[in-house]
């Protein structure tokens, strides 16, 4: 086995695992190559590494996080997205029975419609933008919970 | 309000919800777990706000039965394979043999190593230090290695679903993988001789 061969077992032993007798192959040609060896154990060591990291809390927790231009980018996005979606609209009577979210926004809509300076295409969510994604962000947010 | 009707729901905390609070609460974490998965500050960016927005037009679809943060987390993380899948289209001209191939110079012909190109291995360095070079290192890859890398390692995608999503054969993916693992090696290592 040359060095090359090693290497490419290396990198598919943290992918996919080895036979029993690639291991057995590998661990010969790392006991006569010191140069395969600290590869194998700097790849080990990143994968380790990602192996801790990658989780969700944290990948979130290490990082820069938002500048503040980007923040408040970010918020106005946001809250344009909210009025589009209706979510200006809050139902007058918070009092009202809710059985799950979709009436409450019925219901909320509903109120809205009632008032004198009711704008449909602002509280239906009818912007153009927030309209053509929702089809496609319903399937992506629609499975995941 | 008749004695039978169930408590009041204030409106804002429906379903547990408070979507004006989001970059405020969740914006350094998801931009975070972006960035350290995408190229650059703009697409990460970029999919931290197509999940707030995704996340306001349907919250229809949100149940209660995760935490909110949860919810986006899940959100992200579908935007991130869909840059990916955009990016890997938008450059599927490019065949297997246009990428930056690390054995080419890390190997000689006769398939041993040029030289020593490692640091020793147990050099001390701090865990969280070795990430910050790893990401940095994942941005300098050939973006059709760190896409397959990203997908199959940090997301921990089925290779099956990596060859469906990207249209390539698994031992495509096999070859993109064992030279992205090779090249960050590589980088690391180079990194630390520093």
């Amino acid at each position: 086995m040359d060095d090359l061969t090693a290497a490419e077992l290396i990198t598919r032993k943290l992918t996919e695992g080895l036979s029993q007798q690639e291991r057995e192959a590998l661990d010969q040609h790392l006991a006569k190559s010191s140069t395969s060896r600290v590869f194998a154990q700097w790849s080990a060591r990143i994968q380790d590494v990602i192996e801790f990291f990658r989780e969700t809390d944290a990948s979130a927790g290490e990082g820069p996080g938002l500048d503040p231009v980007t923040r408040l980018r970010l918020e106005k996005r946001l809250l344009e997205a909210m009025e589009a979606a209706g979510w200006d609209n809050p139902p007058a009577n918070s009092d009202l029975p809710t059985g799950d979210l979709s009436s409450e926004l019925t219901v909320g809509r509903k109120v809205a419609e009632d008032q004198p300076d009711y704008d449909a295409n602002r509280s239906m969510g009818n912007d153009s933008n927030v309209k053509r994604q929702k089809n496609k962000s319903q399937d992506d947010a629609g499975e995941t919970i | 309000m008749s004695a039978s009707s169930p408590p009041p729901r204030p409106h804002s905390t429906a379903e547990g919800l408070e979507p004006r609070l989001w970059v405020e609460r969740y914006g350094d974490q998801l931009y975070n777990y972006a960035i350290s998965r995408l190229k650059s500050h703009e697409i990460a960016e970029e999919a931290v706000q197509d999940t707030f927005v995704t996340a306001v037009v349907s919250l229809e679809s949100f149940k209660g039965n995760a935490t909110e943060q949860t919810w986006l987390f899940s959100i992200l993380k579908r935007k991130i394979i869909d840059v990916i899948r955009r990016d890997w289209k938008r450059k599927g001209k490019f065949t297997l043999y246009d990428e930056v191939n690390p054995e080419s110079f890390l190997f000689s012909p006769d398939g041993t190593w040029r030289r020593n190109w490692f640091a020793p291995a147990d050099c001390p360095i701090e865990s969280r230090e070795l990430w910050q070079i790893v990401q940095l290192c994942l941005k300098l890859l050939p973006s059709n290695q760190a896409n397959v890398f990203v997908l199959r390692v940090l997301e921990e995608k089925s290779s099956a679903e990596i060859c469906k999503e990207l249209e390539i054969s698994p031992s495509n993916l096999g070859i993109r993988l064992h030279r992205a693992r090779l090249g960050l090696a590589r980088c690391v290592a180079e990194k630390m001789k520093r």
